[in-house]
């Protein structure tokens, strides 16, 4: 019970790593490459989306790869 | 709304309208009687001044002596000098060890820093040994058990 | 809409609603640990904390909830719906910080890590009174921290409305979990039947108001609109509506708000952008048209519709 809920957790945490490091590069990038609007963003807007872009990253990297691709 | 929001947000409320009530009524229904004596009672225990040291135990934390008076009134006088780390604990005297609750007597609940009263009655008084453990109401869980060492 | 996305989107409105809300908060802190402390003088900082930000959290949790159904019930309402995401966002601060003392407190002393202690530390998982409450806690909050993260426009843009809506319609979820972490956690433990009756009635408000509003909707939907005449559908009579006001009909269960100003009358869908809106096409026309129910010849003007079109239309009466 221990060891599973531990390597659960320890996923869960791992996940959330990767998402702060794109939610780094996407605060930056990625948010206006995907949405022109947010291309002149204040740093408090991009500190404002950072947690979500941590959660959601793998939907995000998913828009963003096929925003680049079309363009 | 849009009518298919509209209905997502009904159905969602005809679901929970039936299970919250539901579950309500569970939760309640399955609540543990009242097995700790009130924190009221205790504090308003009479002070027993006349009283003899029967059995003692220390920690770090607390300092915990079974006294009897001359009358046949008995009591736990708990120490506790630090705030206890686990808040919502329960403390337990047992004849035997190994830390059952249900073998055990819950004495009371575990307050902050102080000097705690708690009135035994005089059969669990009289038992050859004393042990003495604490239980983790959130957690569910013994720790800390300890024999009390009997005073000559 | 604007080139670029502000932080967050100030006006004086929303400015004194959170100033209202922040104070209503302090004071509630305020009073919460001054009868603690006067009540139970040996509480410990901590565990007032923990206490005070559970309650509040929770009976924000229930505010939010009722502001919904309580609009669409009375439209005097509408002001509290305003700047709902802030109460919202707020509620979650509030409630990441009795989720965080109380895994310190509770979880933090042993040398298992805090976030697997708050699954394994208790595993009574098939009984009722002592299943690990902590538990339902834990969801309840990741499910608030997803919205709270997603409640910028920019989020509502990105995903789009359907993965939005249904990422925050998660809240009733959230609060069936809350209910649990309540009833199965302090209730548990606590002798008085007070917190119980508190929660039965808090209960009871959110469900009553949110069936009473479904109820009012299915009335509205079911009610018939005029018939249609080359696929327009007469609604209501021009002086139904007042100047600068909006009325809200439904129509092919769409739910649809027309608007009077500057003598004209213009139609869209009473929708906010998360609700995929449509402009409809709306015209006015003498009462000598076919309009069951109203008098010919009185002078008045009906409304018709006709949804839905893809441009905002407007209209001279």
């Amino acid at each position: 019970m221990e060891a599973f809920v531990t390597l659960v957790v320890n996923l869960f945490l791992f996940y959330l790593l990767l998402g702060l490091l794109f939610a780094l590069v996407f605060a930056w990038k990625g948010a206006g490459a995907i949405d022109a609007k947010a291309i002149q963003a204040s740093w408090f807007f991009k500190l404002l989306i950072l947690p979500g872009a941590m959660a959601l990253w793998p939907l995000l990297l998913t828009k963003w790869i096929a925003k680049s691709k079309r363009s | 709304m849009i009518l298919k929001l509209r209905n997502r947000h009904r159905y969602t409320w005809i679901v929970l309208g039936l299970l919250l009530p539901a579950g309500f009524a569970l939760g309640l229904a399955c609540r543990p009687g009242p097995v700790l004596p009130n924190e009221e009672l205790i504090r308003e225990a009479p002070l027993y001044s006349e009283g003899q040291a029967v059995a003692s135990a220390m920690d770090e934390d607390w300092n915990i002596t079974l006294y009897r008076a001359p009358d046949g009134q008995a009591w736990l006088e708990a120490q506790f000098t630090k705030a206890a780390q686990r808040p919502v604990s329960t403390l337990y005297l047992a004849p035997q060890s190994g830390a059952v609750p249900a073998r055990g007597k819950a004495i009371g609940p575990v307050g902050p820093r102080g000097i705690y009263r708690y009135p035994l009655d005089s059969l669990t008084a009289s038992w050859p040994e004393y042990y003495l453990f604490f239980y983790d109401q959130v957690r569910h869980q013994a720790y800390s058990e300890t024999q009390l060492t009997k005073s000559r | 809409m604007s080139v670029n996305y502000a932080p967050i989107l100030w006006n004086r409105q929303k400015k004194r609603y959170d100033r209202i809300m922040l104070g209503l908060i302090a004071l509630y802190l305020i009073l919460f640990a001054a009868f603690q402390l006067l009540f139970r003088p040996e509480i410990s900082p901590e565990t007032i904390i923990i206490r005070a930000t559970a309650t509040l959290a929770f009976l924000m949790l229930h505010l939010i909830l009722m502001i919904g159904p309580l609009c669409r019930l009375d439209h005097r309402f509408l002001p509290l719906l305003y700047n709902r995401r802030h109460l919202g966002v707020t509620m979650f601060l509030i409630a990441l910080i009795h989720a965080t003392f109380s895994i310190i407190q509770f979880h933090a002393l042993g040398d298992v890590n805090p976030l697997v202690s708050v699954f394994t530390s208790n595993i009574n998982y098939q009984s009722v009174s002592q299943f690990p409450f902590q538990v339902f806690g834990f969801f309840a909050l990741l499910i608030l921290f997803l919205m709270a993260a997603t409640s910028h426009d920019f989020w509502l843009d990105n995903l789009g409305p359907r993965i939005w809506k249904s990422l925050h319609m998660m809240v009733y979820f959230a609060y069936a979990l809350l209910v649990m972490h309540v009833l199965l956690g302090v209730l548990q433990q606590e002798g008085y039947p007070a917190g119980a009756a508190l929660l039965g009635v808090g209960m009871a408000a959110v469900t009553g108001l949110h069936l009473a509003a479904a109820i009012k909707g299915k009335r509205m939907e079911d009610r018939p609109a005029g018939t249609a005449a080359d696929g327009f559908v007469p609604v209501c009579r021009v002086d139904e509506i007042l100047e600068n006001r909006a009325k809200v009909v439904i129509i092919r269960q769409e739910n649809i708000a027309i608007f009077k100003y500057d003598g004209k009358l213009s139609a869209v869908n009473n929708v906010c952008k998360h609700q995929n809106y449509r402009w409809v096409k709306a015209r006015s026309s003498t009462a000598a048209s076919p309009a069951p129910g109203t008098a010919t010849n009185t002078g008045r003007k009906t409304v018709s519709l006709r949804p839905p079109l893809q441009k905002r239309s407007l209209l001279t009466m």
